[in-house]
């Protein structure tokens, strides 16, 4: 039955082939940008997931402002986090370690070009290396961390040494930060995060030199001991931090983030900008939808005769309906079908470009869910957008629609 | 005495447009027996093709009953009705009215389609029916790859699709010339004969009402005469 309806509508979509192509582009459009958008995001929120993951779930992490901007982020506050803070977090139950960072973009120049990049200046006493080292972010691939004793080294970023500057960077090159001459000691391994694949790490009294930062710090890296729950160590950092600043709680001037809540939290603002985007692509579809009813009217008054002559032969009006939401389902489907096909194709190559510009954290996760929903969504608006020029269609009075020359 | 296939009982169509109204039907009653073959004839206007849509179950009467088959069909529904003209009822039409982008076989299955008869039987009946009409090679050609004659033949097998009670054609041989209309004439009469069915032909040509048993004169939405093998049974 359903067949054979297929085969009416079918013959009637291939005589109006332009007409039909035309009407599907908006759904088209649409799902290869939802198709996109959403296997993209969510690529990317995997693959942040497991890039934070390589941090540890022990870690916690201070910094000053009320919102945390990311691990080498700036912040936007006049709140600063100081050695008092850090001694206060050293001595709260359940504290092994604090590291404090100072983080700044800098003008770093090679050769003849000059390249903005994240500076980290990190202490490089032996304790604060082998934690960073546990992180996953900071392995050292040729030569040496920064130890000790250095004033003027720097380990630097893969990308960045591979990839910024037209010449690469090598070991014991120099490289210009700020004006200042640093000899580049370590390459870091690709740790597949385009932030920390692009960053210098200096010693931090050099840094604070550099800057003119002689007390703050950008952030702490707070190791919890074994044994104690992060959740409640980072409570309890708040709640001493508060209590040494004479702060109200929920109107604190710094923030305490557990990895889990940071991985959480980029997700979340991923999520927004998904969500934004997709709305906006949705509307191409509703469109598309619009482009539907219109075509599938016009396709009704065309189609009035042989209507009539469907009706004279037995067809019920359900049988009538049902035709012509077979045949704008169809136009949803096949735009739907062929936006799948270009969201994928579309979602690969922004996978590549990113890769190319040393994204490579950014992958395209295409589940058959997202197909498959997507396929049923088409067919749906398409159908959707049939239901009023379907009723038309039925309500045709026989002798009338018959009559038509 | 012989059941009616067909009784109307003083039907009346009134069509009703912006305060003016049409009387294309005046208290009409008249029965049509199993085989009969009528021709209903009359001038241009005169409410014809009204009469045989209110018999085929195309259209409702304003007034008056409609009874096929000893039911009274004035009170089904929309879908009731689709099913009894589906299943019933064969309609040849002056248009050809066939669907223009299926092929002849596949507009022959077409009413099959509708009282859900399987493919293949479907398949091999219009092959059957094609046949009969003289187009064994013709079934995959659309209808504008056909003549009018050719046309007409496909409408006629699929007008015997569902073996229908009555079949209805409407003006069968308007749109085509004598020689082939009368061709059409004698194949419409000679498959109604052979499957025992009951063929009513609307025309206003009296040439082609020649040697049918049995004619309805209408005039102006009434009927006016009937006669029967030459003997005239009502006058007005
Ligand atoms: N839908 C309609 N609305 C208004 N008047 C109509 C309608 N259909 C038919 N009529 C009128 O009803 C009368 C009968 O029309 P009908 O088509 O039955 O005539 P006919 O005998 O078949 O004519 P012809 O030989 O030209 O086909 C005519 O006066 C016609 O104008
Ligand atoms: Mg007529």
């Amino acid at each position: 039955m359903i067949a054979d309806y297929l085969k009416f509508v079918w013959s009637g979509l291939q005589k109006r082939k332009l007409r039909s192509w035309l009407t599907i582009l908006g759904i088209l459009i649409g799902v290869t940008a939802v198709i996109a958008l959403i296997s993209l995001g969510n690529g990317m929120n995997a693959a942040i997931g497991e890039l934070f993951s390589g941090i540890g779930n022990d870690k916690i992490f201070v910094s000053p402002g009320g919102m945390f901007m990311g691990p080498t982020g700036e912040m936007l506050t006049s709140a600063k986090i100081d050695d008092h803070d850090r001694e206060l977090i050293e001595n709260v139950r359940g504290v092994e370690q604090v590291i404090g960072l100072v983080t700044r973009q800098a003008k770093i120049k090679f050769g003849e070009q000059t390249k903005y990049a994240s500076v980290v200046a990190a202490p490089t006493d032996s304790d604060t290396v082998k934690l960073l080292d546990s992180i996953s972010f900071y392995k050292v691939g040729e030569g040496r961390q920064i130890k000790n004793g250095d004033r003027f080294k720097a380990d630097i970023g893969f990308n960045l040494a591979r990839d910024m500057f037209d010449k690469e960077v090598q070991l014991s090159d120099n490289i210009d930060i700020e004006g200042q001459m640093f000899q580049v000691v370590g390459i870091q391994e690709k740790s597949g995060s385009p932030i920390h694949d692009n960053m210098v790490r200096i010693p931090i009294d050099t840094g604070r030199e550099l800057f003119g930062i002689p007390d703050e710090y950008s952030m702490f890296i707070v190791k919890v001991k074994e044994g104690s729950d992060p959740a409640v160590v980072a409570e309890n950092i708040k709640e001493t931090m508060r209590d040494d600043r004479n702060l109200d709680a929920g109107k604190e001037d710094f923030s305490v983030e557990l990895t889990a809540n940071v991985i959480s939290g980029v997700g979340t603002i991923l999520s927004v900008v998904q969500i934004a985007l997709i709305g906006i692509a949705s509307i191409s579809i509703i469109v598309g939808g619009i482009g539907i009813m219109n075509t599938t009217y016009t396709s009704v008054t065309e189609r009035t005769k042989e209507i009539g002559i469907l009706k004279a032969v037995g067809a019920q009006n359900r049988d009538i309906v049902i035709i012509f939401l077979i045949e704008a389902g169809i136009l949803g489907l096949v735009g739907g079908a062929l936006g799948v096909a270009l969201g994928t194709v579309l979602a690969k190559a922004v996978e590549l470009a990113a890769a190319n510009l040393g994204a490579d954290i950014l992958k395209a996760a295409l589940s058959p869910g997202l197909i498959i929903g997507s396929l049923v969504f088409s067919f749906g608006v398409g159908a959707l957008s049939g239901v009023l020029p379907a009723l038309k269609a039925a309500k045709m009075n026989i002798v009338e629609a018959i009559s038509r020359v | 005495m012989l059941e009616p296939v067909i009784e109307l009982k003083n039907v009346w169509k009134i069509y009703e447009m912006d305060k003016v109204k049409v009387t294309a039907l005046e208290d009409v009653s008249l029965k049509i027996y199993k085989g009969d073959f009528i021709c209903i004839i009359g001038p241009s206007g005169s409410g014809k093709s009204t009469l045989m849509h209110i018999m085929g179950t195309l259209d409702r009467p304003t007034k008056g009953k409609m009874i096929l088959n000893n039911k009274d069909i004035s009170s089904y529904s929309e879908s009731e009705l689709a099913q009894v003209r589906g299943k019933e009822i064969g309609f040849v039409f002056q248009q050809f009215n066939l669907i223009p982008t299926l092929t002849a076989s596949e507009n022959v299955e077409l009413p099959m389609i509708f009282q859900n008869i399987p493919g293949d039987e479907r398949k091999k009946k219009a092959k059957d029916l094609l046949n009969q009409v003289g187009l064994s090679h013709r079934m995959e050609h659309l209808p504008n790859e056909m003549s009018g004659g050719e046309r007409q033949r496909v409408a006629i097998a699929r007008a015997l699709a569902n073996d229908p009670l009555v079949v209805f054609a409407d003006e069968p041989t308007g749109n085509l010339d004598s020689k082939t209309g009368k061709e059409i004439m004698l194949l419409l009469s000679h498959l109604s004969e052979k499957h025992g069915k009951t063929l009513v032909i609307v025309t206003h040509d009296s040439d082609l009402a020649e040697g049918i048993d049995k004619k309805i004169r209408i005039k102006d939405g009434r009927i006016v005469e009937v006669t029967r093998d030459g003997k005239t049974e009502v006058t007005r």
